[in-house]
């Protein structure tokens, strides 16, 4: 049982996986490949051999002469793998659902925490330079400033001061300046997306 | 000494004091809102009451809720914590009025080192150098016109301030008017209306080094040595030491000495900190005292072997102490690296969950306070400090790699924290030699975060989520992460260790 293909995510990176049992003695053959956010490259995995045991909900696997420790957590979709002080959040995903994530870097500006709005700065039509302050969120007392990642035109604004943004909210979306929304404008922005890869979530975090 | 002391707190400060009074033989009262109902520092009091829902505006920030508690459960004494109450005069004379004792200074020192304007002055009167600065005040006009004094870059601070809270780094003459309103609105919404300011000039590079005192309240006053606390983000502390590795015993003695003339100054009581800003080249300048407990305390607690909690209590309940005898005993190296809800690798921004899975490190000279548990919900209602990690060794290199074991061997899954920043911290080159300034860890837009998942975690991923798959498809029923604990993962039985 467990062996097979799997489609799997941690961070920004996929994987595609091969999970086989190969004899009836006990453990496991991983092998497949990893692919960046954004990258164009597949890389190999290293193929490994390794036995898994239960440990009260927790994981004890060998690889060779050493036995690791994995501590687990389900949530959500996924799963959390602990070891040596690192944690992984690993979830089944599909090829729709990665486009998705790189569209949202670009195009779609989201509230990078729970919290208040307190200002918002542009109105649908305007345009706006990269770093040009956007609109700013309040969460535990500290501010947060939603940043523009490019060059574009603000196509909607999906929020009013003091509103409260949950985790993942859409705040505003961008277009390319002078252009409308629809089929043509949504495509153009997930190539661009894949050219600036994370432009709008690295610029929220640098505030 | 108190039969009964309500703790005015929660998280991991309030089950530090529970654990004293326990020691102490004193009955205990938590407080908690509804958020905390569950909260491990409800459980291990002996009397718990709820005073509010979940903002701590209407719980633990409100003085008459909390009075009220002590009332109903018979506290003689109300010990605050850090944060919330504990630095509020009104809140001391309340607590006068209503006959119950204040765990800490007097209103009259709360007010004294509250403002942070008076303090400076006071400093400037017993001889201990301030940071040149201009202000307080709430004109931002007033301000900007005398910002023309200072030179750039220079600091805009809330005058009622601390946490970090309404202070702004301002580069350039273009930054100070944002940097004004915002700090202004930020000093309002966190020190009740009050958006006083104060202008200072940036000291840099600068380490932040402070030193523990106790006062008996009438102008005794012991210093308890100095902790390292340069490491911050965003003027959080991340990473806090004792004794810090850039002064020398000289320059050492004249830290304890301003800290010991400036809480004597203001008749200080109980446990308290003073904040310098030391240059390379030895000079200091004295930054605020904080009239609380601290949450880095367990570092003096770590090299001293005293119990600062135990010490407060005594203070407060009237025992005469003599304060010299608890003078002069650091000895070792202790370091705390502080464990917070946020992702390291989106520019640190809160994080939020369910704690799914926790395990403590433990050995030798290994300390944890923590103020959650497997199964605990953190959520944004409060501060994102989760827990403190400390390690305390001969030599601070020995207890730098035994702090690294440690985080290596602390597991919390359920939401991104910073943990692997911290061991980032702790390896990197400038901690290694001690070379940490307060702007250090502030160039670092994000963490390197954990890296990519070794094979055999991807092999145990995909052997879990492969088993949950098989296993919903067979009983047609979504899991149950609160299930999962108990007999997790069915089918893993027929896998054994070596069995291959």
């Amino acid at each position: 049982m467990s062996s097979g293909k799997f489609r799997l995510m941690a961070g920004a990176t996929t994987y595609e996986i091969l999970l086989a049992r190969p004899d009836a003695g006990g453990g496991v053959t991983l092998s497949g490949t990893r692919q960046r956010a954004g990258a164009e490259t597949v890389e190999a995995l290293e193929e490994l051999r390794a036995e898994i045991a239960d440990a009260g909900g927790d994981l004890r696997i060998r690889v060779g002469e050493r036995v690791h420790a994995l501590d687990v957590a389900a949530q959500g979709r996924g799963v959390w793998l602990g070891w040596q002080g690192r944690s992984f959040y690993v979830e089944p995903t599909g090829p729709a659902r990665f486009a998705s994530a790189a569209a949202m870097t670009s195009d779609e500006l989201r509230a990078p925490m729970t919290g208040t709005v307190l200002e918002v700065r542009v109105a649908p039509g305007q345009r706006v330079s990269r770093d040009d302050v956007l609109a700013v969120l309040e969460a535990m007392k500290m501010e947060y400033r939603i940043v523009a990642p490019r060059d574009a035109e603000v196509a909607t604004v999906a929020i009013r001061p003091g509103q409260r943004v949950e985790l993942g909210t859409t705040l505003i979306r961008l277009r390319e300046e002078g252009e409308k929304e629809g089929k043509k404008a949504g495509k153009k922005a997930a190539e661009k997306a894949g050219q600036e890869e994370g432009g709008a979530e690295v610029q929220m975090r640098e505030q | 000494m108190f039969r009964s002391v309500l703790v005015a707190n929660r998280g991991e400060i309030a089950l530090r004091v529970i654990r004293t009074l326990r020691e102490m033989g004193i009955r205990s009262v938590a407080v908690h809102s509804d958020a905390d109902a569950d909260a491990p520092h409800v459980a291990a009091a002996d009397a718990a009451c709820r005073i509010g829902p979940a903002p701590a505006r209407e719980s633990y920030l409100d003085a008459a809720r909390v009075l009220g508690a002590a009332r109903e459960t018979g506290a003689e004494a109300v010990h605050p914590g850090y944060g919330f109450l504990s630095e509020s005069a009104a809140f001391a004379r309340a607590c006068a009025e209503a006959g119950v004792v204040f765990i800490g200074p007097s209103p009259e020192a709360l007010e004294a080192t509250g403002d942070k304007a008076g303090a400076r002055r006071t400093a400037g009167r017993v001889g201990v150098p301030v940071v040149p600065g201009r202000g307080p005040s709430a004109d931002l006009q007033d301000l900007a016109h005398q910002a023309r004094e200072l030179p750039f870059p220079m600091l805009v601070k809330a005058a009622a301030g601390g946490g970090g809270k309404g202070m702004r780094r301002v580069n350039a003459a273009a930054e100070l008017d944002e940097a004004l309103r915002g700090a202004a609105r930020e000093a309002r919404a966190a020190f009740g209306g009050d958006d006083r300011l104060l202008l200072e000039r940036y000291v840099h590079p600068a380490r932040h080094i402070e030193v523990q005192v106790l006062g008996d309240g009438r102008g005794g006053v012991a210093a308890l040595g100095e902790r390292e606390c340069s490491l911050q983000r965003r003027y959080q502390k991340i990473v806090e030491e004792s004794p810090s590795s850039a002064i020398d015993s000289l320059l050492r003695e004249r830290l304890l000495e301003a800290a010991r003339r400036f809480a004597s100054a203001v008749r200080y009581s109980g446990a308290g900190t003073v904040e310098f800003l030391v240059a390379p080249e030895g000079t200091f300048h004295f930054l605020e005292m904080n009239a609380r407990l601290q949450v880095e305390h367990p570092v003096t607690e770590l090299v001293t072997g005293l119990d600062l909690v135990r010490l407060q209590l005594e203070l407060a309940s009237g025992e005469r102490l003599d304060l010299t005898v608890l003078e002069g005993r650091s000895r070792g190296h202790a370091i705390e690296a502080r464990l917070y809800a946020e992702d390291p690798q989106s520019g640190f921004l809160p994080t939020c969950g369910t704690v799914g899975r926790l395990r403590w490190p433990g050995g030798p000279g290994v300390r944890v306070d923590a103020g959650i548990e497997e199964a605990s919900v953190v959520g944004t209602d409060y501060d994102p400090l989760l827990a403190k990690i400390l390690a305390w060794a001969p030599d601070r290199e020995h207890a730098r790699t035994r702090l690294v074991r440690a985080l290596e061997e602390t597991a919390l899954l359920g939401f991104r924290t910073n943990q692997s920043f911290l061991l980032e911290l702790l390896d990197s080159e400038a901690f290694r030699s001690g070379l940490t300034f307060t702007d250090t860890v502030e160039g670092a837009a994000n963490g390197r975060g954990d890296g990519d998942p070794p094979g055999f975690v991807l092999a145990a991923a995909a052997y879990l989520l492969g088993s949950r798959r098989e296993r919903t498809a067979r009983d047609g029923a979504a899991m149950n992460p609160r299930e999962d604990r108990g007999s997790p993962w069915t089918g893993l039985g027929a896998w054994r260790l070596g069995g291959g």
